[in-house]
């Protein structure tokens, strides 16, 4: 026969059960509409100037505006600037701002904010540091208006002002703007749509935005981001979950709305629920690439170089990254395919058949001892880790003495400013990807450029390509800036200072309760409703 | 006791003089340039120099640590390279949720092992006696996040019970704060659950105490 519980355990229960219940009348949740979002990335840094962090370059899109913005249809249109001439010899630019615009401090948008802005983002930026070498001066004739005035005619002007991806020149309030541009700025306030809640911000874990009700959009409709950016929610949360098991329960459950980026190994898991929709909103997607050292042995050697060439199966990549074959395709142009200056100019020996024999061939010719090849692994970095596998892998079938080194992204692109030999921490190749707007033209594209120690991280030199550049820079038409592209594009084929290895979007998914998410390569997040 | 404690309490100063040194020391010669990093992709060397200098990069070894040293001695953390933020402020915000986390986390384990433990040594030997002992073995044996994922398939998608993620700190009310802490606490709590669950019923089992 069983005892009865002891009294204390039964006045335990009740004071637990009474507990609970009056626990459970907490205050009725605030009436906002508020998107809860699962972003790319940690949001560490908020000067998007300082950084070319994609996921600063989206919290500046929040915050800020721009002077001008590319359109869906690659053309620039005016955004804060309501009117503009330029002068007959096309060394003058003069810019009138449109009303309304304020700071989110209350104080208006002036000329001289303007200028600040965008002489601090020519400090630092690829485009930006072209017309820093092309301007005279930059004068704010009164608080509404500013001229620009050039040493020499300089097509891309507009293009400059209107850039949509890193570095973007968002134009903050000239106290702001006067930091130094190699100093990271502390103070958030813009004119963008929204006001980011600093006191709310938690490194690691949550960024909040409220909707900038001084905000004045422009009347035409939304297109990437130019057109009128209308914020149909009060409040968007940012919340880091970088667990991707727990961002799809989280969204699963409805407690959050939208995840920026989701893993292709998820998309059978969340295609089930029906209240969540799963969406290509990035019509370039992006481009992966092998990048190699061409300062150190063995890839300071050309014919190495081009060896590679002809193993890489960009199918492979496309599938090792995107994981179905809707999502991931080859793209064997180094400029962004789908863009206008994407050409077939000597892709052939990347789009022919994969050919180990003649890769080997010139591995010999290059006089190869065996050295050892170090391909830096990120592997917390979905987009890194598979193409450093496959890499490596198609490295060994060819002969070659490749070592992967695994770390998290973090090591690699600590590891990867490195000049020194792989004995002395050094490395051989490493892997990345980038935004398809960042390689649409030579302008921007960096992993391109010729310009030695001063290039991007493998620092290639390459003074054909260099002069290149600078002819495009000069061409006066579309047509004339395509023939340069593609001469520019068959030297890259020779040179090889990377290899694209596939063209991937990632999709997103949110609840189908949001409506209005824009078609764009960059995450905006204006005219989304929440219903 | 004051004096032992004062004794272990400057035992540690050592010690952590040695951790600090053994990590600064790790950070310095890892390989890659801080300042290289925070200059970005298209710097010139000139650049990269002047953030070195700003950060103090270009000091010796010993100057840059005695520098740390004694603005830790301070009281000063200095500034996160990355979110300009304090690096105090940054410590300070994750106090909170780690220190409500703790004691949620007892406090569950506390509430569930004692109970269960005494009721297996009250029916010692019966059948909810080997129940509670197999998910005590079950509890050490499964790891956290495993754990962790089947309650959130159960409370929170299955049954919508309870969030999935997050912290709502107690100043925004008992139950939304209670709501965000029971599955963690109760996750992380499983391995304890089960051993004090065992202790308790080891130490209960003898004389019939109540």
């Amino acid at each position: 026969m069983s005892k009865p519980l002891p009294v204390r355990i039964r006045a335990l229960a009740l004071a637990a059960t009474l507990a609970a219940g009056a626990l459970a009348a907490g205050p009725a949740a605030a009436q906002q509409k508020v998107i809860r979002f699962i972003p790319e990335a940690d949001l560490r840094a908020i000067d998007p100037i300082w950084t070319t962090a994609y996921i600063t370059r989206n919290h500046g899109y929040m915050v800020y505006d721009t002077l001008f913005a590319t359109d869906g249809k690659f053309q620039i249109q005016p955004q804060m600037v309501d009117k503009w001439e330029v002068s007959p010899d096309k060394l003058t630019y003069t810019f009138t701002l449109r009303d309304g615009l304020k700071f989110h401090d209350g104080q208006p948008v002036r000329a001289a904010d303007c200028i600040a802005s965008v002489v601090r983002w020519s400090k630092r930026d690829v485009l930006g540091q072209k017309l820093d070498e092309m301007t005279e001066s930059w004068t704010a004739v009164n608080d509404k208006t500013f001229r620009l005035k050039l040493k020499k005619p300089f097509p891309y002007v507009l293009e400059a002002l209107g850039k949509p991806s890193s570095n973007v020149p968002f134009i903050m309030p000239e106290r702001v703007a006067k930091t130094d541009p190699f100093q990271q700025i502390s103070d958030p306030t813009g004119s963008g749509p929204y006001r980011m809640v600093k006191e709310e911000w938690v490194p690691g874990n949550k960024v909040v935005y409220v909707k900038n009700t001084d905000y004045v959009p422009r009347k035409e409709a939304p297109s990437w981001a130019a057109g009128g950016k209308v914020v149909k929610v009060d409040r968007v949360e940012w919340l880091y979950i970088p667990d991707s098991a727990t961002a799809a329960a989280a969204l699963n459950s409805g407690e959050v709305d939208w995840w920026q980026q989701l893993p292709p190994d998820l998309i059978p898991v969340l295609s089930k629920n029906k209240d969540v929709k799963i969406e290509n909103t990035d019509p370039l997607g992006s481009i992966g690439l092998i990048r190699f050292n061409q300062l150190q042995p063995p890839f300071n050697n050309a014919k190495l170089r081009e060896a590679v060439l002809y193993i890489v199966n960009q199918q492979d990549y496309a599938i090792g990254i995107a994981g179905d074959p809707k999502n991931g395709k080859p793209c064997a142009s180094y400029f962004t395919c789908g863009t206008p200056l994407a050409n077939s100019a000597g892709s052939a020996v990347l789009t022919g058949k994969r050919d180990f024999d003649k890769a080997k061939q010139l591995i010999k010719e290059s006089g190869y001892k065996g050295e050892k090849i170090v391909v830096l692994d990120a592997t917390d970095q979905p987009i890194v880790h598979p193409q450093a596998l496959i890499t490596t892998e198609i490295l060994r079938k060819a002969g070659l003495n490749a070592e992967l080194q695994a770390g998290d992204w973090g090591t690699l692109i600590t590891r990867r400013s490195s000049k020194e030999p792989v004995e002395k921490g050094g490395w051989s190749i490493f892997h990345t990807w980038f935004v398809g707007p960042d390689l649409t033209t030579p302008a921007l594209n960096t992993p391109l450029r010729g310009a030695g120690e001063k290039s991007w991280f493998g620092w290639p030199t390459d003074a054909k390509m260099e002069a290149l550049r600078d002819q495009w820079f000069a061409a006066p038409d579309l047509a004339a800036q395509k023939k340069i592209a593609e001469q520019m594009q068959a030297r890259a084929f020779e040179m090889v200072p990377y290899i694209p290895t596939a063209q991937f979007i990632i999709p997103t998914a949110y609840r189908s309760n949001l409506a209005g998410i824009l078609v764009s390569p960059m995450t905006l997040m204006w005219n989304v409703e929440k219903k | 006791m004051f004096a032992y404690f004062v004794k272990r309490v400057l035992a540690t100063i050592p010690v952590m003089g040695v951790v600090a040194l053994f990590v600064f020391s790790l950070l310095y010669i890892s390989p890659g340039d801080p300042a290289a990093i925070i200059a970005g992709d298209i710097a010139t060397d000139e650049d990269i120099a002047r953030i070195r200098a700003n950060l103090g990069l270009d000091q010796p070894y010993l100057v840059r640590f005695g520098a740390w040293l004694w603005a830790l001695a301070h009281g000063d953390l200095g500034v996160s390279i990355f979110t300009n933020l304090p690096v105090s402020l940054l410590i300070a915000q994750r106090i909170e949720p780690t220190l409500a986390l703790t004691l949620c986390t007892l406090v569950v384990t506390v509430l569930v092992a004692v109970p269960v433990g005494v009721i297996a040594a009250w029916r010692a030997g019966t059948w909810v006696d080997r129940v509670v002992m197999g998910f005590s073995v079950l509890g050490f044996s499964l790891p956290v996040f495993v754990f962790a994922y089947l309650l959130i398939m159960l409370f929170s998608i299955q049954l919508g019970w309870l969030p999935v993620q997050g912290y709502v700190s107690i100043r925004e009310g008992w139950w939304p704060f209670l709501r965000h802490m029971i599955l963690p606490s109760v996750a992380l709590g499983t391995v304890y659950m089960a051993l004090i669950a065992r202790i308790t019923r080891a130490s209960s089992s003898s004389p019939a105490w109540w």
